[in-house]
């Protein structure tokens, strides 16, 4: 998708590297962050159409992280989506119980990230 | 007394006194609130600084002798950081020079409190510390008491988070005595966590805060955080569900303790 503008966070520079490579050969500009305390510069700056979070990270969970920055950044017009390697079944509940816009499994690869990646950003243009 | 009073050491309790220093300024505008056996909130404009000892007049309609106290300045709310529900003043230590004084002051906060019950009166706000050195995860703990607050043990009082980047500056704005609930970073500049939760606990009035260190120090920062005597230990990351079931945990452990 062109133009569409993608943030990954992610303390793994290889998943970084991998993603954005991926995601940019498939047409998105990238932001790649590595720490929570980047995102409030990149949301204003970058202005994304998507973000991923990464699950384990440090200081905070993903999932705990989308709360806050939902909730106290009032984003409601960005899909959010957790991004990990944990159990499946798990992800989805935590993507479900931390009010994520849905979520992606490292284990699917990365063209399979690309491809949720894009149904989201396309649902939320039909909305 | 109520349940939510049950969980603290010492009941506070909100009124108006009357404050009168010893001072050549003559009586002034300056008011108390929040009394317990422990300490008092005075309102005040005037610059005092922490360890400032103070001896003073309190009163209030009806107490027909002025009892005499003593105390120190054990942190203090600048005007700059003041806003309308909360007044700049000081947090002041009691410090007894008899029995006959801490019998007044026990008696006094008796009858306060059976006035405040019977009046149903205002709850004192339920105040937590959060000591962490990152703003943002400061910033994202304070987020996860507010929506634990919604629901959880004291939602009837109004929250009043009370923050800090370093040990000095958390152990400053709490020593007064005046704290529900504290969550600590053990990782902290200045003064580290295990190093604050000791003077928390040298206290008299803080001796049954209830804390929670927050840390990724692992195994070493655990044990020295529980050595120190802090309640809980969370590992970070911090997951939210984790967070909420510790607060139920402790505060629900205090509410039995107290009741």
């Amino acid at each position: 998708m062109p133009g569409k503008r993608v943030i990954v966070v992610d303390d793994s520079e290889v998943v970084l590297l991998m993603s954005s490579a991926a995601l940019q050969s498939a047409g998105y500009q990238v932001k790649t962050l590595m720490r929570w305390e980047e995102l409030d510069g990149a949301l204003k700056d970058f202005r994304p159409d998507l973000i991923l979070f990464d699950v384990n990270m440090p200081e905070m969970y993903g999932d705990f992280a989308l709360m806050f920055f939902k909730e106290e950044r009032n984003i409601t017009d960005i899909p959010i989506l957790l991004y990990s390697d944990i159990d499946v079944g798990e992800l989805e509940q935590r993507a479900k119980d931390c009010g994520a816009d849905g979520f992606v499994s490292k284990t699917w690869g990365v063209e399979r990230m690309v491809e949720v990646v894009g149904e989201h950003i396309a649902s939320k243009k039909e909305a | 007394m109520n349940d939510e009073k049950s969980q603290r050491r010492h009941a506070r309790i909100e009124i108006i006194l009357k404050v009168e220093y010893d001072s050549s300024e003559g009586f002034l505008a300056d008011y108390a609130k929040n009394a317990s056996h422990g300490g008092i909130f005075i309102a005040t404009n005037r610059n005092f600084a922490v360890g400032d000892k103070l001896s003073f007049d309190i009163s209030f309609p009806g107490l027909l002798e002025p009892i005499r106290c003593h105390g120190e300045v054990r942190w203090q709310r600048p005007p700059v950081k003041a806003t309308e529900e909360k007044p700049a003043g000081i947090g002041v230590a009691f410090e007894f020079k008899s029995d006959e004084q801490k019998r007044q002051i026990e008696e006094l906060v008796k009858k306060l409190d059976q006035e405040d019950s019977e009046d149903a009166g205002q709850e004192p706000p339920f105040r937590v510390l959060v000591a962490e050195d990152n703003p943002l995860v400061r910033e994202m703990l304070r987020f996860g008491v507010r929506k634990f607050h919604r629901t959880g043990p004291a939602a009837g009082r109004e929250l009043e988070v009370i923050e800090a980047e370093n040990g000095r500056e958390a152990w400053e704005q709490i020593s007064g005595g005046v704290a529900d609930l504290a969550i600590i970073d053990y990782y902290m500049p200045v003064m580290n966590g295990a190093q604050l939760i000791r003077k928390i606990r040298e206290t008299e009035t803080l001796q049954s805060l209830p804390v929670i260190v927050v840390s990724v120090g692992g195994e070493e920062a655990r044990q020295d955080s529980y050595a120190a005597g802090a309640d809980l230990f969370l590992d970070k990351p911090v997951l939210l569900g984790q967070l909420f079931s510790s607060l139920r945990r402790l505060l629900g452990l205090q509410q039995q303790a107290g009741g």
